[in-house]
């Protein structure tokens, strides 16, 4: 959906301002405090939205930006237009570190692209480009554009991005003028500027401006930007596009017009009715009939994405749908919720931003930041992902979950929550049984079953790799080295997110001999060897993401002659909010047995705890790395 | 006539009984032979998602405009067998659209299904894209696609471009059953033909009489109409080719991808006249272009650049220092864009005001100015690794994508390749080291050999260790040549300390990093030195009684490089390496050695790679040398298993462990 982009596009171009004084640019203006750490400082940045009626605005947008060092991006421009926004005198100016200008940039060498989303077979979103290079640093850009704006790009109304990662801002502004008849909203995020408001007469201006922010530090592991950066988001009330009317001045308001969007579009080619009357004549149980038809669907159709204009957000109708076998995730949405229509089954689109969170939605402000659209089926409390040609009814994957999303009803747009990520719903089940020879050769057999997310690549590979392609993404994903593979399968539960993935493959050199000696790796079926680096004075909370457990056996039958000289960390138990981390080692009769469980959870730890969370991977990962040392047996 | 094994339930093709009689192609445009739709794997390589059942090019002239212009009639035909096949049925066309150089017409695109339905695509599911000023792209996709379909679209390509006819790849990432490429040549030019790859292409040629050519005011005098005409008729064709897998350590896939190019060599209106000439001619020409020769002796035109750099070699007199000058200068104020364009774009002076050039527009600059101060400097042309193999056997001068400079110091000529400040004079980007370049001399054009330098690693390590496996002391490397270009790069000034303290941190996770020093950062011509003290607490595991330790702290492979079983094409390395490690233990007090790794020398044959690995034991000392080194730089698919052998043996012997005992 166009709202992915809108949110690209805010985040990429660099924030603008305008200003009367066209004054100094010398680096020697600037207060030293805001440099440091910094990759550029915002000298003074300008934006003025004009919103001129329900469908259309202006948009002027001015930044300064002094560029300070190579690792900074703020040398690149880049400004999203459509069929219905366009660009207009778009300009930039290059100053060196006195501030004394060097040139101003030509014509030729702003670009002017497709925005390529990656997935789409065809979009009418474009681009224009600018990057500066320059060989010696600091030096200042002034950037400068109007866009005209109408249809999607224009009733999301540009946000405020204050602040980016590693910035410094000296002068920023925001100014927005509006007709009485439109009451904008608004979100503060990490700030709240008092700013004026005037009445025009027939419109309201606002105005906030800031000044003095000292670079904001970009830490792995940290908070999404919304949570530590300073923005403030925009949302209209009432717009148009297009022709159609809609309001954004709540989820249930925007939700009808959405509703409106998908109106009318599920008539279905007598054909497709007659098939399905036929698969589900019989069957009374609601769960069934939904499953049957979601595999009808996944059996014809596939993904194709066209977006131009309102497309963006309106699906092709079901008979389009229908008659090609493809479809977006509206479109296909839209098909199913027809086909369980014609099935007397009640369902609604929902839309959701598909893929890593940064927005958090809240009830009290309408951002419709989605990028995606699956369906709900309330009668059974099923979930659908529609663009998915494997995945079983009521399994929508993890970048659905756990997070709020918007559901469309008749009666308007509903918040709804998608199931919850819990560590024992994406599991793996490993047991591995290794047989090592007197010469180091290892014969490896190796059985695992994955429920949840821990299945979802299986599911994909089972059904997109060919046998050739398993056994390369074997070889390059596994630990072990130089196998060869005896035997590969996966195999997917049809109706359950559930997978078995076995191998057995030999493996030379498992075993590396030193005189009497041989050392052995304890465990290479599945490491945690990766540990986050250090840190000298961590700022921000830690983010810890991963929800999935894990429970490893494998049981080492030692070589003929040979017994343990040391058996590393026989027992240790790891516990902590994130993760726990449980090891037993054992020898037993000539064979030693591994018995590991993890269990990772997602968690905020304060930032005083960073070093807290780097030991207990370090621990871990420095388990995971042991060796066993086998002694030959005197005889 | 192509032999096929028959298999049940695989589909054995009969249609293409192919003589090269001459005959038009097998595949009528719409007509699917059912067994066609029928196949549901294909018996050369069952593990194919989709197949090009054909591939058909048919190339004419056409005369009509004021510039002639070629038609190429194009009639793919794909099976898709699998569900992962189904990015097939997304098409795009991509063309030279500015100024209608190029166009595209008569697209028609049809689905057939195994259950006999067809569907044909409509005007508006076919989508226009503009990509920039000079491309577009259409872009459609197949309604309907199963596993079992069979697509096909046919278009016209008309193209201004007659100096090069479209190149023809019989090869692709699935595998091609047929692919033919026939053209009608009129006997006005003579084309000479560079074939290309691994397959077999069978290639025919005759002159056909009367042949109708389509002409009008491009030859006004002879009127409009079809003309009857000599023309060269020819064929070229191949079957059954597997799927072209991209593999690593290539130069470019392209290099080994079947294909055939055709080059302009000479037109025939009157009497035969040369238009591709030869080396000489070219350079001549070359020099006298405005893109290219003239501006490097125009100051006019860089008059700027030459002004910032007078003062900076008014009193040098040196021709290496002052060469040396102008190199820095060029690299300091000028940032390489990223491009690789053998000519100047626009004007040589917006190089210097826009502070960033393509990377031949980077050199012509650096020869311009070396010239103007006296220095005997020349353009020298090539293609760079990732662009593909060049010939010199016909002087083509579209194979070139980049520039350098090719200067004289007193007796000595140099190569010099602006774009980044890491690399010293006389070593070219890595890229650029595609085993020859074409210097362009007005009065003696040649290839000149570039010759890869070596780059090569000393890693010193000095340490003791405590009873409870603590790792103490000081690891000291030393880099030169390609290595030091690459270590100064990833390691540039300023962050420079902070950046090799994380390295290290990076390898020894537990490691404490201390006092670290850098030598010769921006003396390119020295060799990049640095150290510093670590203190590892994990590398070794202590029982008490006894001490296992991983003495190679840094090791030639993380892990193997050459991970597939088997390979296709060569493996192909840039310059030769060589690495040696050399680590010093003091043994603690109490300890006695236990068991050392033995002694290892392996060689490749001829020399082409060795490995030497030595632990012995000197006083209370132990030292082991640990010598790796790439001398070839070519290894052939045969070769290919024992290379990744060596590597292996290499890696096992890196990771040994020596074991200490407490003293009884």
């Amino acid at each position: 959906m166009k709202a992915i982009i809108k949110t690209l596009v805010l985040l990429f171009i660099p924030l603008f301002s305008f200003s009367q004084k066209e004054s100094n640019w010398s680096i020697t203006e600037m207060p030293l405090e805001l440099a440091i750490g910094a990759n550029e400082v915002i000298r003074l940045s300008d934006q003025h939205f004009e919103v001129k009626s329900l469908k259309e605005g202006r948009y002027y947008h001015k930044e300064v930006v002094t560029i300070l060092n190579e690792e900074s991006d703020a040398n690149v421009l880049v400004v999203y237009y459509d069929l219905d926004s366009k660009i207009k005198n778009l300009e930039a100016r290059i100053y060196d570190a006195k501030g004394t200008l060097i040139r101003k940039v030509a014509k030729d060498e702003i670009k002017d692209y497709p925005a390529v989303d990656g997935y789409s077979l065809y979009q009418d979103d474009r681009l224009q480009f600018i990057e500066i290079n320059q060989a010696s640093y600091p030096y200042t850009i002034v950037w400068e554009y109007e866009k005209t704006m109408e249809g999607i790009d224009f009733i999301l109304y540009p946000d405020w991005m204050i602040q980016g990662f590693n910035q410094g801002i000296e002068t920023s502004s925001y100014t927005l003028t509006v007709p009485k008849e439109i009451q904008p909203q608004f979100e503060w995020h990490n700030m709240e500027l008092d700013g004026s408001k005037t009445d025009e007469g027939k419109s309201i201006v606002y105005h906030w401006e800031v000044e003095n922010l000292k670079p904001v530090k970009k830490e792995a592991y940290g908070p999404p930007s919304i949570e530590i950066l300073p923005m403030l988001l925009i949302s209209p009330s009432d717009f148009l596009v297009e022709n159609i009317s809609g309001s954004m001045s709540s989820w249930k308001d925007f939700g009808q017009f959405i509703y409106s969007l998908f109106e009318g579009k599920d008539q279905l080619p007598d054909e497709v009715t007659a098939e399905i009357r036929e698969r589900i004549a019989g069957i009374s149980d609601t769960k069934e009939k939904v499953e049957i038809l979601y595999r009808f669907l996944q059996e014809k159709m596939r993904y194709v994405s066209v977006q131009l204009g309102i497309g963006g957000w309106q699906p092709f109708d079901a008979n389009y749908v229908a008659k090609n076998s493809y479809g977006d995730c509206k479109a296909l949405t839209n098909y199913m919720m027809a086909l369980l229509k014609k099935a007397g089954i009640t369902s609604h689109p929902v839309l959701i931003k598909n893929g890593s969170l940064n927005y958090q939605i809240t009830k009290d402000f309408t951002n419709p930041s989605f990028n995606h659209v699956i369906l709900y089926v309330p009668e059974i409390d099923y979930w659908l992902e529609c663009t998915s040609n494997n995945y079983p009814a009521n399994y929508i994957g993890k970048g659905n979950m756990a997070r709020t999303a918007l559901m469309i009803t008749k009666e308007g747009g509903v918040l709804k929550r998608t199931p919850a990520v819990e560590p024992q719903a994406h599991k793996e089940n490993i047991k591995a049984s290794i047989q090592i020879n007197s010469n180091g050769t290892a014969n490896i057999s190796y059985q695992s079953e994955l429920t949840g997310s821990r299945h979802e690549f299986f599911r994909y590979a089972a059904s997109n790799y060919s046998p050739k392609e398993k056994e390369e993404w074997l070889q390059e994903n596994s630990a072990l080295t130089k196998m060869n593979i005896n035997k590969l399968e996966i195999n997917c539960q049809k109706d359950r997110a559930e997978a078995q993935f076995n191998y057995s493959v030999q493996v030379m050199k498992y075993g590396s001999a030193a005189g009497k000696r041989m050392f052995i790796p304890l465990n290479q079926i599945s490491v945690y060897g990766e540990a986050p680096s250090k840190l000298d004075n961590r700022l921000y909370p830690v983010y810890h993401r991963r929800a999935y457990s894990e429970v490893l056996d494998i049981e080492i039958e030692l070589p003929q002659g040979f017994s343990v000289e040391a058996l590393p960390f026989p027992e240790e138990t790891l516990e902590s909010e994130f993760a726990s981390y449980k090891l037993q080692i054992k020898e037993e009769n000539g064979k030693v047995y591994l018995h590991r469980e993890v269990e990772f959870r997602p968690h905020i730890l304060p930032a005083s705890d960073y070093d807290k969370f780097r030991k207990f991977y370090r621990d871990i990962s420095r388990r995971e790395k042991a060796k066993l040392v086998l002694v030959e047996k005197k005889t | 006539m192509t032999k096929l094994k028959f298999l049940p339930g695989i589909i054995l093709f009969l249609l293409f009984s192919i003589s090269l009689s001459g005959q038009a192609h097998a595949l009528k445009w719409g007509e699917i032979p059912p067994e066609h739709l029928r196949m549901t794997s294909y018996e050369g390589d069952t593990s194919a998602s989709a197949i090009i059942l054909q591939d058909y090019g048919k190339l004419n002239f056409d005369f009509r405009d004021t510039d002639p212009k070629t038609v190429l009639v194009r009639h793919k035909r794909i099976k898709i067998l699998k569900r992962s096949g189904f990015d097939y049925g997304d098409v795009s066309i991509t063309y030279y659209s500015e100024k209608g150089y190029e166009a595209i017409r008569g697209l028609k695109a049809t689905i057939f299904n195994p259950d006999g339905s067809s569907k044909k695509l409509g005007k508006k599911d076919f989508f226009e894209e503009k990509i920039d000023d000079k491309w577009t792209k259409i872009k459609f996709t197949f309604p309907d696609l199963q596993a079992g379909s069979v697509i096909e679209y046919t278009y016209q390509k008309s193209s201004k471009a007659i100096f090069s006819l479209p190149e023809w790849y019989f090869q692709h990432e699935i595998p091609v059953f047929w692919s033919e490429y026939e053209l009608f040549v009129p006997k006005w030019y003579t084309y000479v033909t560079m074939k290309q790859g691994r397959f077999a292409i069978t290639s025919q040629n005759w002159v056909q009489d009367n042949f109708a050519v389509s002409q009008g005011n491009a030859f006004q005098g002879r009127g409009m109409g079809n003309v009857s005409l000599e023309v060269n008729h020819m064929r070229f064709a191949a079957s059954m080719l597997p799927a072209l897998k991209e593999e690593g350590f290539i130069t470019t896939m392209d290099d080994y991808r079947t294909r055939v190019r055709m080059q302009l060599s000479g037109t025939n209106f009157s009497s035969y006249k040369p238009v591709m000439g030869d080396w000489k001619t070219s350079a001549k020409r070359l020099m006298e272009d405005l893109s290219f020769g003239v501006p490097l002796t125009k100051e006019s035109d860089f008059r700027d650049a030459l002004k910032a750099v007078k003062p900076l070699v008014a009193d040098v007199t040196d021709v290496r220092e002052k060469t040396q000058i102008i190199y820095d200068f060029v690299n300091k104020n000028i940032e390489w864009d990223g491009d690789y364009y053998p000519y100047i774009h626009d004007r040589l002076k917006d190089c210097y005001t826009k502070k960033s050039a393509a990377s031949g527009e980077l050199n012509l600059l650096l020869i311009a100015l070396l010239k103007s101060n006296g220095i005997t400097a020349y353009p020298m042309m090539l293609s760079t690794r990732t662009n593909g193999k060049m010939t010199n056997i016909y002087p083509i001068l579209s194979q070139f994508n980049h520039t350098m400079a090719y200067v004289k110091i007193g007796e000595q000529w140099l190569i010099l390749d602006a774009g980044d400040d890491s690399r010293p004079m006389g070593m070219p980007r890595i890229n650029a080291l595609n085993s020859m370049g074409w210097l362009v001399h007005p009065a003696n054009p040649r290839w000149v050999e570039i010759k890869a330098q070596k780059g090569s690693s000393v890693y010193l390590a000095d340490f003791e260790i405590d009873e409870e496996g603590v790792l103490i002391g000081e690891i000291k490397e030393m880099h030169k040549g390609y290595n030091a270009a690459n270590s100064r790069d990833d390691l540039d000034a300023g962050n420079c300390q902070k950046k090799i303290s994380e390295g290290f941190t990076k390898l020894f996770p537990d490691a404490e990093v201390s006092e670290v020093k850098v030598e010769a950062l921006n003396q390119r011509d020295k060799p990049f030195t640095y150290s510093a003290n670590l203190n590892i607490p994990d590398l070794a595991h202590s029982t008490g009684e006894f001490i296992y330790i991983s003495p190679v702290l840094i090791k030639a492979f993380k892990e193997n490089p050459f991970k597939m079983k088997n390979r296709q094409y060569p493996v192909d390395m840039p310059y030769p390496n060589s690495e040696r490690y050399i680590f010093k233990l003091e043994l603690p007090e109490d300890y006695v050695v236990e068991e050392l790794p033995e002694t290892m020398r392996i060689k490749m044959p001829d020399g082409a790679a060795s490995f030497h690995f030595e632990v012995k034991q000197v006083g209370s000392f132990l030292q082991l040398t640990s010598s790796v080194s790439f001398n070839k730089l070519r290894y052939e698919p045969e070769e290919y298993a024992s290379l990744q052998n060596f590597v292996d043996l290499i890696i096992e012997k890196q990771s040994e462990q020596i074991v200490l005992k407490l003293e009884d």
